[in-house]
C-alpha cells in the first residue's frame, strides 16, 4: 500500500454518511491527546464522553480498525477521524514507540490470522454422502425453477415486451421470489435486471430484449449443462446462484502477484451492502474482482483501499473467463508508481468481445483503455477517444468528464473502469507517472491523486 | 453497417418483441454475414422461443460491435504551464479539505497560492472553476484565475459554464437581460473597474426602473463613488420614493465637495452657535447655543431628512441629528478652531447630547475622519452604551489598522467589565480583516474570560461569530492556544460550546497549515 492516503479514500471506508461527517469533525490534530505511527500502524487517544480517553488503532496493512469506544459502527468515527488526519497532515503523528495497547493488538491480529489458517487446514472433510444428498435435492429444485422461468419468459415474449412494461412491481417480484424459493437466487437477480431494463428510458426495447435473450441462453445452457465444457458449466451454475465453497477454492494454487486496487464500488441490495473491488496484477496483467457482502453497517471482511498495492495470492473462481477471485494470502504493502499498460480502444474492445464469446453472461468487464483523450460528443456526453478516432462512451451518471479532461490537458490517459457493454464507469486514471482514483460520492464523482 | 444488415434486423426484432409473437406470429430475422450461421441453427421451436434465441444471438452481436468516438470533438491540447508550478501535495490536500467543508477559506488559500506562485492541482481545477463562477461565493474571478494556470484557463475556455471566468460577462448584456440580483452584481463589478461606465448603465435605464429596484441600484454606486456621481445623485434626490432619496443622500453625504454637504453645513450653522468663553480661572472653554431647526421643509425632505421621533429623541432633536450627520466636520473645526475632543466634551454637557454625538458618529464614518472617530471612541469607553455596535465598527473603520485594534481592545475589555448593552460578537464580527497576533491574543483571552463569567443568558450570535468569523481572521499561530484555556468547568459553559471551540481550533489549525505550506511561514 502506498503511504499516501487521500481524503476521498478514507471517507469511502466510512460505513455511512453520518460516520463520515462525524469523522471529519474529529479530523483535527488538536482534538487528540496523542497521535503516533509506525510503518505498519497508526494510533491515537481522544477524550470522548467516557472517563478514559478512547484508544484508537489502525493496522495500515489492510487497513483494520480497533477502537475502545462503544460505537457499533465499523469503522467508528474515531477511526475515520484518525485516518483523515493521517491523510491531511501526516506530519502530526509522532513516529515510533508504539504503546502496549497497540503492539498487543497487532500481535493478537497476527496470531488470529495464523490460527485461522491452521484451523482451515485441519477442518475435517464434510460427510460426502450427506453432501451429495443435499446437492441432489438442490439440483432438483433448481431444475424445476429453471423450467418454470423458461415458460414464464416465453410467455413474456408471446404477450409482448410492451405488455410486460405495463405490469406492476408484483409481477416481477412474484417470479423473482419463486426463483429464490427454487434455490436459484442468481435467476432472481436476472429477473429484477429485466424489470429494470423495462423502465430504463429511451432504447429500452433493445436493452430488454437483449437481456431476455441472454437469460434464455442461460436457461437453455442449464438444460444441457452436461454437454458444456467444465469451465462454462461453472459459469452457468454461478449465474443461476450455486455457491462455490471457499475451501475448494483455497485448495487451488492461485496466482501470486503484486496487486493494485484499481477500483471499488459499493451498492445496496435490499439489506446487504455489496462491494466490488477490482484488482490488477502487475506481472501477470490479470484483473480480478473481489466481491464482499456485509449486512447493514457491518464491516466487510477485508478492507481494500483504491490506489493501494499489496503482494498476495489470489484464487479465481472456476469460469471460462476467470474474473471473480478471493484473496488467499496477503502480505505487506509494496510501493511504486503504476502505469496501466493499457491497449488502445480497438484492442480493448477485442478483448471484451473475445471474453463474451467464451462467457456470454459477463455483466461488468474490467476495461483498460490507453492512449485516450476525453472528448465531448454531439449528445452532450463524454467519450474516451484514441489516436485512431475509436472511442468508448463514459457513463453519464459518473459525470467526471471535465475532471478527466483537466487531468489530461489534451494528452493521452490510461483509464480503467467497469464496462457494461455500452458505457464505461471510470475507476482509475494514470498519466505521466501519476495515478488517480475516481470515487463516487453523494456530491458526484471525486477524483483524487493517490500516486 | 448496411441497411438490412444485422443491426437493422436487430432493431426490427426488438420492435416486434414489443408487440409480442401472439400478435405478430413468427418474426425470425433473415440476415447474411457473421450471425447468419448461428441464426440458421435456431431449430424448430415455438415462435417465442425462436425469438428469444434470435435475441440472444443478435443482441450480443449488436452490443459487442458498438463503436464510439465518431461524433466527439477534438480540443486543442492545453498549453504548458511553464511559469507556474502545481502546488505541493500537502497544499493540494488542504484545498480538497477546503472545497469539502471549509469553503469560506477558499479566498485565503487562493491568495496564499498566488503569493507563492503556484497553482491548484489538475484534478481540482473543475471544482475551483465552479467556485469562481458561482454567485455569492467569497472568491472573485481574478483570485481564482490567478491559481488555475494555463491549464485552468484552457479548460474554462472549453466549458460554456466557465467561459465568463476569463472574459467576465458583458455587464451591459447582464444589465439588459439579467435578474435583479445579477444586474446589481454586474453593476458593482463594473463600478469597481470603471465607475463612469457603471453610472452610464444606470442613467441609461433609470426612467424604466421600478420603484423597488431604484433604491438598491443607487446603493450600488457606493462602489467607486466620486465627485462625478454628484449630478446623478442630485436627480435621485427628486425621486418619489423615500428609500431612493435616503440612499442618494447617504452617498452624497460622503462626497466632500458636494452641494449636499454645503447645504447641510449651512443648516448646521443655523442651529449650532459655538463661542469661546473664559471661565473664572481664565481658561478658554467652548460653549454651545442650540437653536432647534424649524419643521422639516421641502428642501430638507429632498435631502433625505425625515420628520419623526427616533431613538428616544423628539422630532426636532432627530432632525438636528440628521443635519449634523450630513454637515462637514472640517468646516466645524475651521469655524471654531476647536479639536474633536473639545466638541465632544462640550456636547456631553449639552441638553442635546444624543442628537449631537449620534450625528457626529455617522458623519465621522461618512467622512472618514480619524481624529473624530478616535475622540468618539474614547467617549464610548466612558459611556459604554453611547453607540450601537454598527456605529462603533463604522468609527473603528476610520482608524488605521494598529490604532483600530488598540482602540477596540480597550473598548472590548471595558465593555465586558461593564456588561453593557454592546455585544462582543457584534463588534468582533465587524472586523473583517486578518488580525495581528497581539490583537488576536488579547481577543482570545477576552473571550475565554467572557465565557467563564458571562451571564447565564445564552448568546447564540456570539458563539456563531466565534466559530465562523473569529476563526477566519484570528492569527493562525494561535491554533493551539485556541484549543485550550477555556472555562469548561464553569457553570456558564454550555454543551455546544465545546463544538464552538472545536470549530475555532480546527479552522485555525487548517489555516496555520496552509500558511506554513504556502508562505513558508513556520507560524
Amino acid at each position: 500500500m502506498s503511504a499516501q492516503w487521500s481524503r476521498a479514500q478514507v471517507l469511502e471506508l466510512a460505513p455511512d454518511a453520518g460516520s463520515a461527517k462525524a469523522g471529519q469533525g474529529l479530523a483535527r490534530a488538536a482534538a487528540w491527546r496523542t497521535l503516533g505511527c509506525t510503518d505498519q500502524a497508526l494510533w491515537g487517544e481522544i477524550q470522548g464522553s467516557g472517563k478514559n480517553p478512547y484508544q484508537v488503532r489502525i493496522d495500515l496493512s489492510e487497513p483494520a480498525f480497533k477502537c475502545s469506544c462503544p460505537s457499533r459502527k465499523f469503522p467508528c468515527k474515531h477511526g475515520i477521524g484518525l485516518l483523515l488526519i493521517f491523510a491531511d497532515q501526516p506530519g502530526a503523528f509522532t513516529a515510533g514507540g508504539a504503546p502496549d495497547w497497540v503492539t498487543d493488538w497487532l500481535e493478537r491480529r497476527t496470531q488470529r490470522t495464523e490460527q485461522r489458517a491452521a484451523k482451515a487446514a485441519e477442518r475435517p472433510p464434510a460427510d460426502p454422502e450427506a453432501r451429495a444428498k443435499r446437492a441432489a435435492q438442490r439440483a432438483d429444485k433448481v431444475h424445476r425453477g429453471v423450467e418454470e422461468l423458461a415458460l414464464w419468459l416465453a410467455d413474456l415474449v408471446r404477450q409482448g415486451l410492451g405488455a410486460a412494461q405495463a405490469q406492476p412491481v408484483r409481477y416481477w417480484e412474484n417470479i423473482a421470489a419463486r426463483m429464490v424459493d427454487a434455490q436459484a437466487p442468481g435467476l432472481a437477480r436476472w429477473v429484477r435486471n429485466l424489470a429494470d431494463n423495462a423502465s430504463s428510458g429511451e432504447g429500452w426495447q433493445e436493452r430488454m430484449l437483449a437481456a431476455a435473450g441472454r437469460l434464455h441462453l442461460l436457461l437453455e445452457a442449464y438444460a444441457r449443462i452436461d454437454a458444456l465444457p467444465a469451465a462454462l458449466q461453472a459459469d452457468v451454475r454461478t449465474c443461476i446462484g450455486w455457491p462455490t465453497p471457499k475451501e475448494e477454492l483455497l485448495a487451488q494454487a492461485g496466482v501470486t502477484d503484486a496487486w493494485t486496487v484499481l477500483g471499488q464500488r459499493i451498492e445496496r441490495e435490499e439489506k446487504l451492502r455489496v462491494q466490488r473491488t477490482w484488482l490488477w496484477g502487475e506481472a501477470t496483467g490479470r484483473e480480478a474482482l473481489i466481491l464482499q457482502f456485509a449486512a447493514g453497517a457491518q464491516p466487510f471482511e477485508m478492507a481494500f483501499v483504491p490506489g493501494a498495492r499489496f503482494e498476495g495470492r489470489l484464487v479465481y473462481f472456476p469460469s471460462a473467463q476467470p474474473l471473480r477471485a478471493i484473496v488467499a494470502t496477503r502480505t505487506d504493502a509494496a510501493s511504486g508508481v503504476v502505469g496501466l499498460r493499457a491497449p488502445g480502444v480497438a484492442a480493448a474492445r477485442d478483448a471484451y468481445v473475445g471474453a463474451l464469446a467464451e462467457q456470454p453472461w459477463i455483466e461488468r468487464w474490467p476495461l483498460r483503455v490507453g492512449g485516450v483523450v476525453p472528448r465531448r460528443d454531439d449528445a452532450g456526453g463524454w467519450q474516451l477517444v484514441d489516436a485512431e478516432g475509436d472511442g468508448v462512451a463514459l457513463d453519464e451518471r459518473t459525470a467526471c468528464g471535465w475532471q478527466l479532461l483537466a487531468i489530461s490537458g489534451g494528452a493521452p490517459l490510461e483509464v480503467f473502469g467497469e464496462w457494461d457493454g455500452a458505457r464505461l464507469q471510470p475507476m482509475s486514471v494514470a498519466t505521466e507517472g501519476r495515478l488517480f482514483t475516481v470515487a463516487q460520492t453523494d456530491a458526484g464523482a471525486q477524483i483524487a491523486r493517490v500516486a | 453497417m448496411a441497411a438490412g444488415g444485422p443491426l437493422a434486423e436487430w432493431q426490427r426484432l426488438a420492435a416486434g418483441a414489443v408487440l409480442g409473437t401472439e400478435r405478430l406470429g413468427s418474426v425470425l430475422p433473415a440476415v447474411g454475414g457473421a450471425p447468419s450461421a448461428l441464426l440458421g441453427k435456431l431449430g424448430d421451436a415455438e415462435p417465442p422461443v425462436q425469438m428469444l434465441r434470435a435475441a440472444a444471438v443478435l443482441g450480443m452481436y449488436a452490443g459487442a460491435g458498438r463503436r464510439g468516438g465518431r461524433s466527439a470533438v477534438a480540443d486543442e491540447p492545453a498549453p504548458a504551464d511553464a511559469e507556474i508550478a502545481e502546488c505541493s501535495c500537502q497544499a493540494g490536500r488542504q484545498l480538497v479539505q477546503i472545497l469539502d467543508e471549509y469553503r469560506f477559506l477558499l479566498g485565503e488559500w487562493c491568495a496564499l497560492a498566488r503569493g507563492r506562485g503556484v497553482r491548484a492541482p489538475d484534478e481540482l481545477l473543475p471544482a475551483l472553476l465552479d467556485a469562481g463562477v458561482a454567485k455569492g461565493t467569497e472568491v472573485t474571478r481574478e483570485v481564482v484565475l490567478a491559481v488555475v494556470g494555463q491549464r485552468g484557463r484552457w479548460l474554462a475556455g472549453l466549458n460554456p459554464a466557465w467561459r465568463s471566468l476569463e472574459a467576465g460577462e458583458d455587464p451591459a448584456e447582464v444589465w439588459r437581460t439579467g435578474l435583479h440580483a445579477e444586474r446589481l452584481a454586474a453593476l458593482e463589478a463594473l463600478r469597481g473597474r470603471d465607475p463612469a461606465a457603471g453610472r452610464a448603465l444606470v442613467e441609461g435605464t433609470w426612467a424604466q426602473e421600478g420603484p423597488e429596484e431604484r433604491a438598491t441600484i443607487v446603493a450600488c454606486l457606493r462602489i467607486g463613488l466620486g465627485p462625478a456621481d454628484e449630478v446623478f445623485l442630485e436627480t435621485a434626490l427628486d425621486d418619489k420614493r423615500k428609500a431612493v432619496r435616503t440612499a442618494a443622500a447617504d452617498l452624497l453625504a460622503q462626497l466632500p465637495e458636494a452641494q449636499f454637504r454645503v447645504r447641510m453645513t449651512e443648516r448646521a450653522r443655523a442651529c449650532l452657535r459655538w463661542t469661546w468663553r473664559k471661565n473664572l480661572l481664565r481658561e478658554r472653554r467652548l460653549e454651545l447655543d442650540v437653536t432647534l431647526p424649524d419643521a422639516v421643509d421641502k428642501a430638507m425632505a429632498r435631502d433625505g431628512i425625515e420628520a419623526r421621533k427616533n431613538q428616544g429623541m423628539g422630532e426636532k432633536a432627530y432632525t438636528l441629528t440628521q443635519i449634523v450627520a450630513g454637515a462637514s466636520l472640517a468646516a466645524l473645526a475651521e469655524d471654531t478652531g476647536a479639536k474633536p475632543e473639545q466638541f465632544v466634551r462640550c456636547a456631553r454637557d449639552s441638553d442635546f447630547k444624543e442628537a449631537l454625538l449620534g450625528g457626529w458618529s455617522v458623519a465621522a464614518a461618512r467622512q472618514g475622519a480619524g481624529d473624530w472617530a478616535a475622540a468618539l471612541l474614547k467617549y464610548a469607553l466612558e459611556v459604554p452604551d453611547a453607540f450601537e455596535d454598527e456605529r462603533l465598527a463604522g468609527l473603528a473603520a476610520c482608524l488605521d489598522e494598529r490604532a483600530r485594534e488598540a482602540e477596540l481592545l480597550k473598548l472590548l475589555a471595558h465593555k465586558r467589565a461593564d456588561a453593557s448593552g454592546l455585544t462582543l460578537g457584534g463588534v468582533l464580527g465587524a472586523l473583517r480583516h486578518p488580525w495581528s497576533e497581539a490583537f488576536s491574543r488579547a481577543v482570545l483571552k477576552l473571550l475565554q474570560r467572557h465565557f467563564g463569567t458571562a451571564p447565564a443568558q445564552y448568546d447564540h450570535a456570539l458563539r456563531k461569530t466565534v466559530a465562523q468569523e473569529v476563526s477566519r481572521y484570528m492569527a493562525p499561530v494561535l491554533a493551539d492556544d485556541a484549543a485550550n484555556g477555556w472555562p469548561r468547568e464553569s457553570a456558564n459553559w454550555h454543551k455546544g460550546d465545546d463544538e464552538m471551540v472545536n470549530a475555532l481550533a480546527a479552522t485555525l489549525a487548517l489555516r496555520r497549515a496552509m500558511h506554513k505550506e504556502l508562505s513558508g511561514d513556520p507560524g
